[in-house]
This record gives C-alpha cells, sequence and structure tokens, in this order.
C-alpha cells in the first residue's frame, strides 16, 4: 500500500530488479498481471486449478526473476510463458473441462455460466463443437490459439511468450483454426472467408 | 462471425463474475515467495504445496543408470514386464469391492517434496508429510484431506452437488458451476490391449504418445482404489509399453525396499513406479531429477510417495 503512489511508473524490469532487494516489489508485479493471467487459466482449467496455476507462475517466475531479460520492459509474454507450462501441467483439468463444455453443447447452455445471457446464440450453439475441437487439438497448437483468442496476446507477444518464431505462430494459429472450423461445420466457413482475422 | 469471434465469445462466456483471483492467491504467492518456498512439482493432483524445512534427499547412486531417451535395450524391458506381469498377477488376486458412489476412497501415504531456498543460503530443503485422504466415489460429496508436514492445504475437497461446488472463502461462500468428477470408475477397460488403448486414447500433451500413456497410468492409479481387474490391467497395459525399463532398486519413502520402473521424461526429470520387488505389490513413487536445476543435482529425488493404505469406507474421516 506504501508503494501505491511511487511505482506505477515503473516498467515491469524494473518491479522485477527491484524485487532481488524487496520481495514486496513483485508483490506489484502480480497486482499488474493476476487478473488477466487468473482470467486465461479459469478459461483454460476453472476456476479452482486457476487459483492454483497463478499462484504457481508466480512463485516459479519469482523464483527464476533473475534469469529475466530486463531489456524486455514488459513481462506480460515471461508470465504468459510461465503460465502456460503450470497449465500444461494440468491437462487433465483442462481436458475435463473442455468435455464437460461439449457435453453442455447447446441444448444445455444454462450450465451455471456466469455470461451465458450476454453470450450470442452463435456463441452458445458453438459451444460444444469449438470444445471439442480444443480438446483434440495439440498443445503447441492450442496454446497458440487461446492465448491469442483467450489471452490477448499479438502475434508478436505469443512468439516470446512460447519462445518460437512469429512464422510458427502463424502456421500453427492457421492450422488450429482450420480445426476449429471443421468442428463447426460449413455454416462458419464462409463468414471465415469474409472476415479473415 | 468467425470461428476466432466465436472463441473469444465462449472465452468470455466462461469468465466469473469477479475477474480478480480470490485474495488468498496473492497471499499464498507472497508467503511462499518470502519463505522461498519452491513451487510444487506436478504431483499427486492438485492438493501438494510443499513447504517447511527438512534434510535433502538425495539419490547419487541412481545417476549412472539414468539412460538417454529413447534406449529400450531388451533385457531391461523384459524385467519390467516381468515386474509389471507380477502386479498385475497380484492386483487381480485382490478382492473386489463393491463401491457405492455415496462411499469415499481413503488412502494414507507419507511424502517429501524439494524446494530450493531463495535468497543467501541457497541449500534445498525438503519437505516431509504424512496423508490422509478421502475422496468421494461418485465425486458429488465432500471429501477431506489431513495432512501434517508440508504446506497447509485445504481439509475440505469440495463435491460437485447438483452441478455446483460449494467452496467457503473465508465467512463467504461461493458456489462454482462443475460436473461431478467420479474418483471411482467402473468403466475402466479389464483388460491389458484395452487399457493400453485406454492410456493412449486418454493422454494428451506434448510429449511422445507412450511417453503420455505412461504419465497418464500413473494419474490413474495415484490416490485411488481401482477394481482388481481394471488395475491388473493398468500394469499389464504398462508391462505393453514400449520403453519401460527398470531403474534399480531403491528404498521407497516408507522405507520399504523397493524395485523402480520408469520411461524417460522429456522435462528433467524421471517419474518412476515403485514396486514390491517380491510381491510386486505397488508402493509408490518418486520423480528423480535428470539434469541439474538450480542448486539440485541430476539424480537428486524431487518427490517421493509412499503409499501406506487404500481403503473404500462409508463416511470422510472414517478410517479401515
Amino acid at each position: 500500500v506504501l508503494t501505491d503512489v511511487a511505482v506505477p511508473q515503473l516498467s515491469d524490469a524494473a518491479l522485477i530488479e527491484a524485487s532481488h532487494r524487496d520481495t514486496e516489489m513483485f508483490g506489484l508485479l502480480y497486482d499488474r498481471y493476476a487478473a488477466q493471467l487468473f482470467r486465461y487459466a479459469n478459461r483454460r482449467i476453472g476456476a479452482e486449478h486457476a487459483e492454483d496455476a497463478v499462484a504457481d507462475a508466480f512463485l516459479i517466475a519469482f523464483r527464476g526473476r533473475a534469469r529475466y531479460d530486463v531489456g524486455r520492459p514488459d513481462a506480460r509474454p515471461w508470465l504468459f510463458g510461465i503460465l502456460t507450462k503450470v497449465i500444461a501441467r494440468r491437462r487433465r483439468a483442462e481436458q475435463a473441462r473442455y468435455r464437460m463444455l461439449a457435453r453442455a453443447g447447446s441444448d444445455d447452455v444454462g450450465a451455471g455460466f456466469a455470461d451465458d445471457v450476454t453470450a450470442s446464440v452463435a456463441a452458445r450453439s458453438s459451444r460444444g463443437p469449438l470444445a471439442g475441437a480444443l480438446r483434440r487439438l495439440s498443445s503447441g497448437d492450442r496454446d497458440v490459439l487461446l492465448l491469442i483468442a483467450w489471452g490477448d496476446l499479438t502475434y508478436e507477444e505469443v512468439a516470446l511468450t512460447l519462445d518460437i518464431k512469429i512464422g510458427t505462430v502463424r502456421s500453427r494459429l492457421h492450422r488450429a483454426r482450420r480445426k476449429l472450423r471443421e468442428a463447426l461445420g460449413p455454416t462458419h466457413s464462409a463468414d471465415f472467408f469474409e472476415g479473415n482475422s | 462471425m468467425n470461428d476466432l469471434q466465436l472463441l473469444r465469445e465462449v472465452g468470455a462466456s466462461l469468465d466469473l463474475p469477479n475477474p480478480e483471483p480470490p485474495a488468498r492467491v496473492r497471499n499464498r504467492f507472497l508467503t511462499q515467495a518470502r519463505a522461498g518456498v519452491r513451487p510444487a512439482r506436478p504431483t499427486l493432483r492438485r492438493l501438494v504445496v510443499a513447504g517447511g524445512l527438512a534434510a535433502v534427499v538425495t539419490a547419487g547412486v541412481l545417476v549412472a543408470q539414468v539412460v538417454p531417451f529413447g534406449d529400450k535395450g531388451p533385457a531391461s524391458k523384459a524385467s519390467a514386464a516381468e515386474i509389471l506381469n507380477g502386479a498385475a498377477a497380484e492386483a487381480r488376486h485382490r478382492p473386489a469391492l463393491d463401491v457405492r458412489g455415496d462411499q469415499f476412497i481413503y488412502v494414507q501415504s507419507v511424502g517429501t517434496s524439494m524446494q530450493i531456498a531463495e535468497g543467501g543460503s541457497g541449500k534445498s530443503t525438503s519437505a516431509s508429510w504424512q496423508r490422509q485422504v478421502w475422496l468421494s466415489a461418485d465425486g458429488t460429496h465432500d471429501g477431506l484431506l489431513r495432512q501434517q508436514g508440508g504446506a497447509p492445504v485445504p481439509d475440505r475437497l469440495p463435491g460437485c452437488h447438483d452441478g455446483l461446488e460449494t467452496q467457503t472463502k473465508g465467512d463467504q461462500t461461493v458456489q462454482t458451476p462443475c460436473t461431478p468428477i467420479p474418483n471411482y470408475r467402473a468403466d475402466l477397460p479389464t483388460d491389458a490391449d484395452a487399457m493400453l488403448q485406454y492410456l493412449y486414447r486418454n493422454a494428451s500433451g506434448g510429449n511422445p504418445r507412450d511417453q503420455q500413456a505412461f504419465t497418464t497410468a500413473g494419474d490413474l492409479i495415484r490416490e485411488a482404489y481401482l477394481s482388481p481387474a481394471a488395475l491388473a490391467a493398468v500394469y499389464g497395459a504398462l508391462a505393453k509399453l514400449p520403453g519401460v525399463r527398470v531403474v534399480g532398486a531403491v528404498t521407497d519413502e516408507a522405507g520399504r525396499p523397493g524395485v523402480a520402473l520408469a520411461r524417460d521424461e522429456v522435462q528433467g526429470d524421471l517419474a518412476e513406479l515403485i514396486f514390491d520387488p517380491k510381491t510386486f505389490v505397488y508402493l509408490g513413487e518418486r520423480s528423480v531429477l535428470t539434469r541439474d536445476d538450480g542448486d539440485l543435482r541430476a539424480g537428486q529425488t524431487l518427490n517421493s510417495t509412499a503409499v501406506l493404505k487404500v481403503a473404500v469406507v462409508d463416511r470422510a474421516g472414517q478410517t479401515p
């Protein structure tokens, strides 16, 4: 609390450097990124696992902070990279989540999800097929797809996050999206060619 | 709407009402960071978080026996298969228990987990625990976890009742939608070939297929009760899995002599399943570093767990 005023203008890299002397500085990095990491993890593995995953990811980051490249002011890709590895250890939870979503399908849109009312009919009816497709993707393709769609990372950030080339990001995304469209069926393919993002 | 937009909407529909993680996540992280705790290795579901101080566990003798990925000499394969087939035969001779959905799988175990201390000392430490867990057979009842040693763990394992999981956060109660995850499954394959296919089918992740199947087999028997036929099928499937080899003689976490089997992992540690060398009863598991990590050396044990008792009981908290 006492650092609220002084610190916000520091870069992530500066916070990480400062955390070598003062652990609490890493708490400020947590405050910057915990919500978006948690949101991402919750989408993939559910709230309970996401809590553990976020705590683990920050602990791993903290332990490895000496290896952080301070030439990168923005720590977001680094943190998402660590979280990605932590989530990979919880693949059973992730698979179970997709199975549940696939089962819930369009008949059972209730399923208790908070924002169901705000999701469009198209999104609700495609949840089942999409979850099935997510479950079947290779982990490398799924990471790229979800970092972009659910983590709101740019291609460049995904490349840094997963330590792969931009070209690899593009080809994995292309492959993953092809499988999504196959799962969604012919109705959606036309839209894709119009609105290729 | 294109596929990516749909996926974004589906993602947003999964968001929780409160975007911030609960305060306990921050507290837990900071407490552990200050205490110099090493993050938990993937082990024992999501519940084990290492903490506390004890002596360093070493297994230097195993270093020489760790062979490169892909090595599968016929001799070691044969003896691993022998042990696994022995374990399968032993499993088949156990009494078959009738497990009702409202019962609990009780597992008593002891374990040790490594941590690396942060800060000046850089010394590795380990935490040991004794643990009793009661897991709801059908996943709809609240389970229980009692653990002495290691970091604090939740004592109540919320079940998924009527599609909702109730968690207590301080004086607040939060309900989350869920699907019950049974801890006892009567529908597992009961012959080795079908089980091997099951392991392949249910294995996912970036590792080679056979490695994933080995990991999945470990997940299946960890803190679990399987019917004699299904348990025998798991061991039988492992006996058929390429690359499983004998690591060597070990002493398990409870001090019992054992023989460790493993497939080489690609991520820098070796997951071993430990069996009694005479009776072939499954004793527990360990994971051993295959390359240096921080101040830990290849060959050191990261996690070690010994199963002491598995039973089916009527109530959470009831000991057999």
